[in-house]
């Protein structure tokens, strides 16, 4: 276990994931982040247990007559971890609007 | 799609995975490798259902998979970070100083290696893949004569046919006809002979290009009577005129006539090089100035270039050439039988014949950049042993075998950069030089400047060259083991030992590459050797020739213009110095030629285009003796053969042994053109067209009984001296004007100058490729001595038992050059073998050497062999210098 710096594209990451997409190619296009991007973070995120990776099921793999995939979903530190982002950057948005002038009604 | 599914993801992407799943530790690569695959999988199934499986389809995937790289290496330890990188590439250059030696010798082997490349491959591209700068420049064609049998294919034509082709094909907007022309152009310090061009008003237009400066020429400014004018170019321009603005307009005196000049050309013009010789192509050109119908049809000293037709096909143009060729073939059968013409794109034309002798120059700095890789792969190899320490070390304090990995590639990269940097430098250097040199074989304008496409390639092989020679010693770092940190190094380790054997097979290998590039360069030698010792039956030495441009007598009868050149002979015979003095149209090595039809008259006459073709030359008395050629039997021409004299005939020996292999030939009957010649005497034969150069049988016909038709042509006087030829010049000039002051001359060469012209391709490539297997042994001199200094510096405590046991250090010596002996003489076995199989290659650069050719096959293993012992020597000497005592207490 250990901790993860909250980039934003970790932020994108944890969101997709909580939206229920549930490997890697999927993530990524969730996401719209590179595989060079998308697969690091999921080792790291998965490192510090935010997230779980499991192998899918072997009849569903058979019967597509394809190798398995591996699936990852949240944790509860995960899940929390992602509402304490959107919380940041919620009130980012905030401070930046309350910074940028109003548009003219 | 059932063969999609289940068949798994195209290959490219799996084949990254696989690549990048090395750097995973091997605990997880498992699991990595399959979630990785499992994906590429999925996905490409869930698309090929769909029927989603094109290209785009692919990159994607491919793209993807790149990405497995970037994650393979953060889950290596190392991880991939701009920082790091950086900090790396600090310490590369830290380290550079610290060792200044093995600094510089990497840093030049490397700029060696990859400037050579970078200029061999400036030169092939500009010769080879540069567009010309014509508007359509692959619709602009070279329009070649030659024989149906191919012999002495040279591509000249006559004008008239030339004439005849552009007026009667539709698919080309026209044909241009053009010779040689050189002016001598009256300047303060006497005259300079210019290389000019006589050329058809259409020349420029059918090249599409505009002028820098005034205009072209004009359709009706061409034929006789016209007001002579010159288009300039603009390097004449330069040189003669100070870039004189107000040039155009202005008159300029060349061979005593007044020339108006009405152009100069653009800054980016080329000549389109099809009148064949080396360099730049003209300085000057002029319109020809008289009608086709008053050239002879068979005077094939023109050349010709024409464009293709917007809309037509370069195939239809020469089959329309072709059908009206065959039309002029019936209607002037005895000048134009067995002639055909060849349409060729004109890069082609021009590039052909440089092809070969540019890849075999490509193929040979690639070798020897690979013998620079290899070379320096073993200094990086070496060095990593000795500091397997170091390394094992660091792994103990937990950094990752990826980190090490890293830091050795960014070393080298470095290293690689500076001698990238310095390589082009070099190439820039070395091309100016090439351009310097190559005069004789660059068949096109070279500008040897940097350009995009260069950096682009020199980047690439500094690129290339860095993974090549980084990569071994990268892996060494990353194999590092953490447990000799601190007990023994590696000394007796199996590590060390894969290291000798790797370190041993690299320079094997650089000494099998040296050995090929070594015979190479010792072929070409041997062939030019052999070009220079060939007999050509002639003196070249003391021989000048001087065209004279007989213009000035064309409105003379037969008589008066016999009149006139034998007192043109007489005068010049009685310059002091002069020996032997004479004249015939085209002089030997000259380059140009004219082969007729000949066949015996008592037999029936051959149809047309069916008869022997012979070089004919047109002679003044005299000629034959100047040029030194021993008459064999009967007699040589005299001034006695004249128009009125029955007609007779000279033939070389090649002659008589084909038209009379079992007769004696003098007396008997020849027809040439529509005469028939008594055959009165025989001469050996001559190279005509250089030591290399093809050989046919030659007969020389008296120009007074040919007609003097010949002197149109432009006759060339004939001078042997019995002092330094060049110098007697301006002597025979002043007695030639004291004939008629209004002769021009042309070209003036010695002999001896036109024959060193001739050997100019042969010594160029020869000489080049001996520069380049000098480097090679240099180099794989270098690996040798390196490899064994290192052997010896780890067995320095071997060396002190077998002394201490009573080895003399004599045989400690001993066998350390054994060992070099041995490294070079298993790589000489496959050097030659390789050089053998593709000697076979290079054949058609070789002139009368096999290409397994003994001597070369015997000197170079010797060569070699010298180069390794010398190359073991200071090894030997220091392995044999070893203090037992302290070898034996070293550590």
């Amino acid at each position: 276990m250990g901790t993860v710096r909250m980039t934003q594209a970790t932020a994108l990451v944890l969101q997709a994931l909580s939206e229920g997409h549930r490997y890697g190619f999927d993530i990524m296009d969730a996401t719209g982040l590179a595989s060079g991007t998308t697969f690091p973070i999921l080792r790291r995120l998965e490192k510090a247990g935010l997230l779980r990776g499991r192998w899918e099921e072997i009849s569903e793999a058979h019967r597509e007559r394809r190798p398995q995939r591996r699936l990852y979903e949240l944790t509860g530190a995960g899940l929390e971890a992602l509402s304490v982002a959107s919380n940041r950057l919620a009130d980012t948005r905030s401070h930046l609007e309350a910074l940028l002038p109003k548009k003219e009604a | 799609m059932a063969d999609a599914k289940g068949t798994g993801a195209p290959l490219l992407p799996r084949l990254l995975v696989a690549i990048s799943s090395w750097l995973v530790p091997k605990a997880r690569r498992g699991d990595w490798r399959r979630e990785w695959e499992g994906e590429l999988a999925g996905r490409w199934d869930e698309l090929s259902v769909r029927g989603e499986n094109g290209v785009r389809v692919r990159t994607d995937l491919a793209w993807r998979a790149l990405g497995s790289f970037i994650d393979a290496t953060q889950l290596g330890g190392g991880g991939w970070t701009m920082d790091g990188t950086v900090l790396d590439l600090r310490l590369g250059v830290r380290n550079l100083g610290r060792r200044p030696t093995f600094s510089a010798v990497v840093i030049l082997t490397l700029a060696v290696g990859i400037g050579s490349n970078a200029a061999i491959f400036a030169l092939a591209r500009d010769v080879l893949l540069r567009p010309f700068p014509y508007p359509d420049p692959d619709r602009v064609v070279a329009v070649s004569g030659y024989s149906a049998d191919r012999a002495g294919f040279f591509g000249n034509v006559s004008y008239p046919n030339t004439f005849d082709l552009g007026e009667g094909a539709t698919s080309l907007a026209g044909i241009a006809a053009l010779r040689w022309w050189e002016p001598a152009l009256a300047s303060d310090d006497g005259s300079l002979v210019l290389r000019g061009a006589t050329v058809t008003a259409n020349f420029f237009e059918i090249l599409g290009v505009e002028p820098g400066l005034g205009r072209f020429f004009r359709p009706e400014e061409e034929g006789s009577g016209r007001a002579p004018r010159v288009v300039i170019s603009r390097a004449l321009w330069a040189q003669q005129f100070g870039k004189d603005p107000g040039i155009v307009g202005r008159q300029i005196r060349l061979n005593g006539i007044g020339y108006e000049v009405i152009g100069v050309t653009s800054e980016g013009f080329e000549d389109p090089g099809v009148l064949g010789g080396p360099g730049s192509g003209p300085l000057i050109w002029r319109t020809v100035d008289s009608p086709p119908s008053e050239w002879p049809r068979s005077g094939r000293s023109w050349r010709a270039v024409g464009r293709v037709r917007a809309g037509a096909t370069l195939p239809a143009a020469q089959q329309e050439v072709s059908a009206i060729m065959a039309g002029l073939e019936e209607d002037f059968p005895e000048h134009n039988a067995g002639r055909r013409i060849e349409l060729t794109p004109i890069r082609e034309q021009v590039a052909g014949p440089a092809r070969f002798t540019l890849v075999t120059l490509l193929g040979s700095v690639g070798l020897l950049l690979m013998v620079a890789c290899a070379n320096l792969a073993n200094l990086f190899l070496g060095r990593a042993v000795d500091r397997q320490r170091e390394y094992a070390v660091q792994r103990a304090l937990g950094a990752s075998g990826w980190r090490l990995a890293r830091k050795s590639l960014a070393e080298t990269a470095v290293f690689a950069a500076f001698g990238g940097g310095l390589g082009l430098g070099f190439a820039l250097g070395l091309g100016r030089l090439l351009v310097g040199l190559g005069p004789g074989i660059l068949p096109r304008r070279i500008d040897p400047a940097l350009d995009w496409t260069l950096l682009w390639f020199s980047l690439a092989v500094t690129l290339g060259t860095g993974f090549f020679f980084g990569v071994l010693p990268a892996l060494q770092a990353a194999r590092a083991n953490p447990a000799v940190a601190g007990g023994s190094d590696a000394r007796g380790h199996t590590t060390g030992r894969r290291n000798r054997g790797l370190q041993r097979s690299l320079v094997v290998v650089e000494v099998a590459m040296t050995a090929v590039l070594v015979v190479g360069a010792g072929l070409l030698l041997r062939s030019f050797q052999g070009l220079g010792q060939v007999d050509l039956g002639l003196d070249t030495e003391q021989i000048v020739t001087l065209e004279l441009h007989g213009s000035a007598w064309w409105d003379l009868d037969q008589d008066a213009a016999a009149v006139q050149w034998h007192g043109v002979l007489e005068t010049v015979a009685s310059v002091p110095g002069v020996q032997e003095v004479g004249a015939m149209d085209y002089v030997p090595l000259g380059g140009s030629y004219s082969c007729d039809g000949v066949s015996r008259a008592d037999r029936p006459r051959p149809p047309p285009g069916e008869g022997r073709c012979a070089e004919t030359r047109s002679v003044l008395p005299g000629a034959v003796k100047a040029l030194g050629i021993p008459l064999v039997r009967g007699r040589l021409l005299e001034k006695a053969d004249s128009r009125e004299s029955p007609l007779v005939i000279v033939i070389d020996a090649a002659m008589a042994e084909a038209f009379w292999p079992d007769e004696d030939p003098i007396g008997k009957p020849l027809n040439v053109h529509t005469k028939v010649h008594e055959v009165v005497g025989i001469v050996e034969n001559i190279g005509h067209f250089g030591p290399g150069g093809i050989r046919r049988p030659t007969v020389y016909i008296p120009t007074a009984q040919e007609g003097w038709s010949g002197a149109t042509r432009g006759l060339a006087l004939v001078v042997r001296s019995a002092e330094n030829p060049s110098s007697l010049v301006p002597a025979i000039r002043a007695a030639v004007w004291e004939v008629n002051p209004s002769i021009a001359f042309g070209e003036v060469h010695t002999l001896a100058h036109l024959l060193k012209r001739n050997l100019t391709g042969p010594k160029f490539r020869s000489f080049l490729l001996a520069a380049f297997g000098l480097t090679g042994i240099l180099l794989a001199s270098l690996g040798i001595g390196g490899v064994l200094a290192h052997s010896v510096s780890r067995r320095t405590r071997e060396m002190g038992i077998r002394m201490a046991v009573g080895a003399s250090p004599g045989e400690v010596m001993g066998l350390v050059i054994r060992e070099g002996l041995t490294l070079t003489g298993v790589g000489l076995i496959l050097g030659l073998m390789g050089a053998a199989a593709l000697g076979q290659f290079v054949r058609s650069l070789l002139f009368e050497v096999s290409a397994v050719d003994p001597l070369v096959f015997l000197s170079v293993p010797v060569v070699l062999a010298l180069a390794g012992a010398v190359a073991s020597l200071a090894p030997a000497l220091k392995a044999a210098s070893v203090d037992v005592g302290v070898s034996l207490n070293s550590d």
